[in-house]
């Protein structure tokens, strides 16, 4: 039996030798990889070759990952950004591509549920990825030896060392002709150093090292499971919980409500006199949002007309940031109420009304701040920020969804935040799918005689947006200049030719990025741009 | 205390290393001023880097706890302190020049000669770490 065990045990070792070996050469393959490439190329059908070394590796380490519904979920999103950013090659898509990358690896690694737990455990990765990569290595487990081996090379070589600097400074100051030798020899010696670095380039091994990084973070995983340990302890649904007096103390937040509501907050009655002041607290809010809601119903909903002489953005900045704030608050407000035993007493159905109430009056605020973002793009066209906006927007409806749901069904904060941040995931894979920048320029162009033209905006877009504009860009030129008439700026320099010129230039850049890179960098974007201007000529570009 | 004792060794043979470095490869090059500047860098460096060990120790703090062998314990700590080094020139080279990094600036050529001898100083010193993790 003895035997039999000693076998069991040593083929065991044997396994993980196996498997820790093939760790490293994996990270090591996978650094090698990313240093061939993506040296001196952007990240386009390149990044296509390396993720899928990076997913097989992954998913041979751990091959339990493949049985996971919310990996595959995640490995579907994960190839639609990837995909997008092969097609569209917009910065959007690059960072969707590594947010949903980094979880695909959270989740076949770790034991998780929520995106922010699993990306807590990436985040350890990250910072063990040293750790991780060396604790396979098998040392040698002979003691050091105190005084032997390079160590002792070291001690020994400091003081002659230093002697050695100081007397040649010294001989150098005092004699000619060494002084011309030792200079003589410090040129070949610069001159090696040189050629051999000319050879072995620093930035290309600090590439590598990055790469190591990259890989290691996203294939080694960490000893430390803090975060799916602490995650295994959280639930969906709210437990009642009973604390004592001396428990709730403890929590700073409790001795501050202590500190305004005194005896109220700690008696027999504490839970009562929550519900009491909730209910207050939610009548007071729900009656001032309410003529909120009436102003903007009638405002902005039934009556809206553009002022004359007050500009647009005016009433969208004043107006759109400080909402979204309150937004934000209101539910931080009313997880305040609802965070532990309010959700189970007996008599909160007056307090569950007040906060249904509020969020179907934020869910309308919601709507009217969307009104003033629409207002703004039919009057100035779509830009960055307005689309952000709308995301925003969605986000927060989303939120006030999930803050209902939570009173209704009794759910904890926990269960809030982590359908939140997969409704956060499902947005920006979706986002990905579109390219902004050519939207942008597409809409605003299409309603030329409707909206206010940013010009310098258009051409400050991507590369992709530069066949778009020059289809449109005399159109452009005499916008411009009928504005410049409109505004009576006499002292503004005549502008007959200068975005022409300037979307030449941008022409000129993309011909030469193109040049600099190979196949590595293709993407349909560019392919689409470079074959525009092919078709007119315009530039010429190698294949 | 023991803790204490092992950073601030790490701390002085890596300055002292720095200086020794910069004043060979000075000499090496043939740049006497580069040379007499090695005991600027001595006494500077220790001077300067003086609140680094206030980084240095919780650093070695932190690797004591870590549930890996001593070797990826002292890999990560080096790896760390490398990245000390790294911010402590980025922030150097802003004072100095107003940039991140400027190539063949005094400040990159300080900041290979100190990640040099950092690495030896934790060769040399890695009998006290490890006596430092068994202790702990």
């Amino acid at each position: 039996m003895n035997s039999l065990q000693s076998i069991a045990m040593k083929y065991e070792n044997n396994d993980t030798m196996n498997r820790d070996l093939v760790k490293i050469v994996l990270v090591t393959a996978g650094a090698v990889l990313f240093n061939l490439v993506f040296w001196n190329e952007k990240l386009a059908i390149n990044t296509v070759l390396f993720d899928a070394f990076l997913l097989s590796a992954l998913f041979y380490l751990y091959p339990q990952a493949r049985r996971s519904a919310a990996v595959n979920w995640l490995l579907l999103g994960h190839l639609v950004c990837l995909a997008m950013l092969v097609v569209h090659n917009t910065e959007l898509s690059k960072i969707a591509f590594f947010i949903t990358l980094l979880l695909v690896a959270g989740f076949a690694e770790y034991s998780h549920r929520s995106v922010w737990y699993a990306g807590g455990s990436m985040l350890m990765n990250i910072v063990m990825v040293v750790a991780s990569f060396v604790e396979p290595i098998r040392f040698s487990r002979k003691p050091a030896v105190k005084g032997k081996g390079f160590s002792r090379l070291i001690r020994f070589a400091v003081f002659p060392l230093i002697l050695l600097v100081v007397f040649f400074c010294i001989y150098r100051v005092a004699n000619s002709v060494f002084s011309s030798i030792a200079a003589q020899i410090g040129v070949q010696l610069e001159l090696f150093f040189s050629h051999f670095f000319d050879f072995f380039s620093w930035q290309r091994l600090l590439f590598l090292l990055l790469g190591l990084l990259i890989t290691g973070s996203i294939l080694l995983k960490s000893k430390l499971d803090y975060f799916s340990v602490r995650e295994a302890g959280l639930n969906d649904g709210l437990q009642r919980t009973r604390k004592t007096l001396h428990e709730k103390r403890s929590g700073a937040f409790f001795q501050f409500v202590e500190l305004i509501m005194g005896k109220m907050a700690s008696g027999m009655l504490s839970l009562k006199n929550e519900n009491t002041t909730g209910i207050i607290s939610l009548l007071l809010l729900n009656v001032l949002l309410l003529v909120v809601n009436a102003i903007d119903l009638n405002f902005l909903w039934l009556h809206f007309q553009y002022k004359t002489g007050e500009p647009v953005y005016k009433m969208v900045h004043e107006g759109t940031e400080l909402l979204i704030v309150s937004i934000v608050l209101a539910m931080v407000i009313l997880l305040f109420f609802f965070k532990g035993n309010l959700n189970f007493y007996k008599r909160n159905k007056w307090l569950k009304y007040g906060a249904y109430a509020w969020i179907i009056q934020n869910a309308m605020l919601v709507g009217s701040v969307f009104l003033r973002d629409y207002y703004y793009i039919l009057r100035h066209g779509l830009a960055y920020k307005r689309i952000g906006v709308l995301f925003f927007l969605l986000m927060v409806l989303v939120g006030l969804l999930t803050v209902f749901l939570k009173i209704w069904s009794r759910k904890t904060n926990y269960f809030l935040f982590r359908v939140n941040a997969w409704a956060g995931i499902v947005i920006l894979v979706l986002a990905t799918t579109i390219h902004w920048d050519e939207f942008i320029a597409a809409y605003n162009l299409k309603r030329q005689n409707t909206v206010d033209l940013d010009v310098p905006f258009l051409l400050s877009l991507s590369d992709k947006t530069l066949p778009l504009l020059d289809t449109n860009i005399t159109s452009l030129q005499q916008r411009q200049n009928q504005l410049q008439v409109t505004m009576r700026d006499v002292n503004a320099p005549s502008c007959d030719t200068c975005f022409i010129e300037q979307l030449k230039q941008r022409e000129k850049q993309f011909a030469v990025k193109q040049q600099q890179y190979s196949w590595l960098s293709w993407n349909y974007a560019d392919a689409y741009t470079k074959r525009y201007f092919q078709r007119k000529k315009r530039i010429t570009l190698t294949q | 205390m023991k803790l204490l004792s092992v950073s601030a060794k790490l701390w002085w043979k890596t300055v002292f290393l720095n200086a020794l470095f910069f004043g060979t490869w000075a000499a090496l090059t043939g740049d006497i001023f580069d040379m007499l500047g090695s005991v600027i860098v001595l006494v500077a460096g220790y001077i300067t880097t003086v609140p680094l060990i206030i980084i240095i120790a919780p650093l070695l703090n932190i690797s004591t706890m870590l549930p890996y062998s001593i070797p990826a314990r002292i890999a990560w700590l080096t790896f760390h302190l490398i990245i000390v080094v790294v911010l402590f020139y980025m922030f150097f080279s802003v004072i100095e020049k107003g940039a991140l990094f400027v190539p063949d600036s005094y400040a990159v050529q300080l900041m290979r000669t100190t990640i040099a001898g950092l690495l030896i100083a934790v060769f040399t010193t890695r009998r006290s770490i490890t006596k430092l993790y068994s202790e702990i």
